[in-house]
């Protein structure tokens, strides 16, 4: 592949270890999220690829040249830094044509892209302005304009809209994406937002504790999580993580969880490995896959129903969200539109068994297959 | 009633404060104005013990012999030209000291290498040594690089003793520099020196301000390297002004000497006026940022 390629890679700061075992293969053109928690190596990765931070172990090659040994500004990249870092004595034509300049790229040559990029933008009546003239927004935008006239291999964003406020963000989001599929660029987008990464990727890569946790597309990462901290890390609200007590009989597997002083037992459509049997296990199933409305074009088998004690509702709008006991946590389902259901009432949820993940309830390992 | 009496005890800390500010502006302004007065008087009237009082006949005749026919030494130069040798003295080591300095502090936070503690802490120890202990050290390296008793000689001193300084400076500011902003002149295809001088420098104004005041009034003021180094043709002002009330022939010509001591304060007087709020600005930036 042509876009961004890493093999083996790993980094140690002294004698400790931050990313091990990093294997990443992109297309040109792809717009791959490497999303996870803070701290977890999200940042020292992307400055791996940049050029700024060395390379302890593996390799990384940049449209198919190795880029181990070379310096940042050789790498054919461009980046933009969550702290935008323009040039504060610089006004933004300056900022934007920095790079440019030192490149030796004629004035008229530079110009002309800058105006270009400020046309794209809309930043062309702030060209003759400071930074601390622009507006949190307006930074934002010159950052992409100084990485955008470069007309780089592939593009680097650190966290490049986490000092937005969350309406800008939204818009800035749109904007990134759009920009993608004009320049057709491959981008690698670091954030902690996994909204952000689930809007915006082409491609997903959950990193934790300096581990890829999983690699797909945002479908993928979605609806089949690796293992349960996937689960729980991507959607909004998470995927409800619950303890349940595996049983196979002559009919298939069970499930079963507490609710209240109750307990449920699910039948469980897949197949488990059989040394789980009778053993405690993680039950994950997304709030839309426990629900108020039976949908209407699902089969007639899809779902187990069951009546269940509402503890609390949660009116968002566009959905409704509730939260029931279910394993002693507080396990959140999804309501009609406008459901009048209120806290302490029985409500009959409608649980979607067969697009339910079990996990290792140690090492969190996806068990069904 | 009561009313009143709550504004007076708002009112009290600014009064006591106000009061004591007052009084230390008059202790400090007090020898001035005696140096002021007494410099555009005629002698007698000095004599005669009018030392508080404005003068009775005003006269601009001791800035003149102070400037240009007082009595040095042995030759009636007036101060002149010991103040031009303070001039050639103060600039190359200022310059040279702070654009050290500032390279120091730069590489120090953004282009750490092995040691760089060590180095700055060394670096560091310079400003802990008194000029004293260095005298005789620094005679004997003078004398060996033919720099005694010269001009040249006492800006390679100035300019050595004050590298420690310009580097604290200008570490403590680079330090708190945002790392992103290199990082992107880095993939921007910046090297060291362009970044340098393209980035830090302008955005270092502050930090250069209080540096070349600090460099110049301490240099300017310096009269130990100044006696000890230089001779009679390099002398700097302060070692000039020195000699001039120290002359024991004839009167004491206070009028003069007052003259001449301002003569000397002018220059550093006029950094403060018109440098001076960066300096608060720039020691406050600096440690509000780190
Ligand atoms: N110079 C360093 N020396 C030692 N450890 C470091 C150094 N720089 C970073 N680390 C460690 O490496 C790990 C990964 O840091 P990194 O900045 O890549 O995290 P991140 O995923 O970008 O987090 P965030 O979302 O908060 O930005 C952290 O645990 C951090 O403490
Ligand atoms: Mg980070």
């Amino acid at each position: 592949m042509t876009g961004l390629s890493i093999k083996k890679a790993g980094k140690l700061y002294g004698s400790v270890r931050v990313l091990q075992d990093i294997n990443i293969d992109i297309d040109e053109g792809e717009f791959l999220v490497l999303v996870g928690p803070s701290g977890c190596g999200k940042s020292t990765l992307l400055n791996m690829i940049a050029g700024l931070e060395e390379i302890s172990e593996g390799e990384i090659s940049i449209a198919g040249n190795v880029v181990n040994d070379l310096e940042p500004s050789e790498r054919d990249i461009a980046m933009v830094f969550q702290s935008y870092a323009l040039y504060p004595t610089m006004t933004v034509a300056g900022n934007i044509s920095f790079g440019l300049e030192i490149r030796r790229v004629p004035k008229a040559e530079r110009d002309a892209a800058v105006a270009k990029v400020a046309d794209l933008l809309q930043i062309g009546h702030l060209l003759d302005r400071k930074p601390s003239q622009l507006s949190g927004g307006q930074r934002q935008r010159v950052a992409m304009g100084r990485a955008l006239v470069r007309d780089p291999k592939l593009f680097l964003f650190d966290e490049p809209l986490s000092n937005l406020d969350a309406k800008l963000r939204v818009e800035m989001r749109t904007e990134i994406k759009k920009l993608h599929k004009k320049t057709g660029k491959t981008i690698v987008y670091v954030t902690h937002d996994q909204i952000e990464a689930m809007t915006m990727a082409t491609r997903i890569c959950v990193l934790e504790g300096g581990d890829i946790q999983q690699q797909g597309t945002p479908d993928e990462i979605y609806n089949n999580p690796a293992n349960a901290f996937v689960a729980g890390f991507m959607g909004s609200p998470p995927m409800n993580l619950m303890k349940a007590r595996a049983r196979k009989s002559a009919e298939g597997w069970g499930l079963t969880i507490s609710h209240g002083l109750e307990s449920i037992t699910l039948p469980y459509p897949r197949n488990l490995p059989d040394s789980y049997d009778n053993r405690v296990v993680t039950l994950g199933m997304r709030p839309e896959q426990i629900v108020e409305e039976y949908p209407r074009d699902a089969a007639e088998d899809a779902y187990y129903t069951t009546t269940c004690t509402l503890d609390l509702t949660e009116p968002t709008g566009a959905d409704t969200f509730g939260a029931i006991d279910l394993s002693g946590l507080e396990a959140i389902c999804k309501l009609k539109p406008g459901s009048r259901a209120d806290t302490g009432d029985q409500v009959e949820l409608h649980f979607e068994v067969g697009a339910a993940c079990v996990f290792d309830p140690e090492s969190g390992a996806r068990l069904d297959c | 009633m009561t009313r009143k009496k709550k504004t007076f005890s708002a009112a009290l800390p600014k009064i006591v404060l106000y009061t004591s500010l007052l009084l230390f502006a008059f202790l400090f302004l007090m020898p001035m104005y005696v140096m002021l007065v007494n410099s555009v008087k005629p002698l007698e009237e000095i004599q005669s013990g009018g030392m508080m009082f404005l003068p009775q006949t005003w006269t601009f005749e001791p800035w003149f012999k102070a400037w240009s026919t007082a009595q040095i030494g042995v030759e009636p130069t007036g101060l002149r030209p010991y103040f031009w040798n303070s001039i050639l003295m103060v600039v190359p080591a200022v310059t040279v000291s702070t654009l050290l300095g500032a390279v120091n502090g730069y590489v120090l936070t953004q282009w750490v290498f092995r040691g760089h503690k060590i180095i700055f802490l060394m670096m560091l120890g310079a400003v802990f040594i008194p000029h004293q202990i260095i005298l005789i050290p620094m005679a004997r390296m003078l004398g060996f690089f033919g720099l005694a008793g010269t001009i040249p000689g006492l800006v390679v001193v100035h300019t050595l003793y004050g590298i420690g300084f310009t580097t604290l400076f200008f570490r403590n500011y680079y330090v708190a520099f945002p790392s992103d902003l290199m990082k992107a002149a880095k993939v921007d295809g910046a090297g060291l020196f362009r970044i340098f001088f393209w980035i830090m420098l302008p955005a270092s104004t502050p930090i250069i301000i209080v540096t070349v005041i600090w460099q110049f009034t301490n240099i300017w003021n310096d009269f130990l390297f100044g006696v000890s180094f230089a001779d009679y043709d390099s002398f700097p002002m302060t070692v000039a002004l020195n000699n001039l009330v120290n002359s024991s022939t004839g009167v004491k010509e206070y009028n003069v000497h007052f003259a001449g001591a301002f003569i000397a304060a002018v220059p550093t007087l006029l950094i403060y006026i018109f440098a001076g709020r960066y300096f608060v600005r720039g020691l406050m930036g600096g440690s509000v940022k780190g």
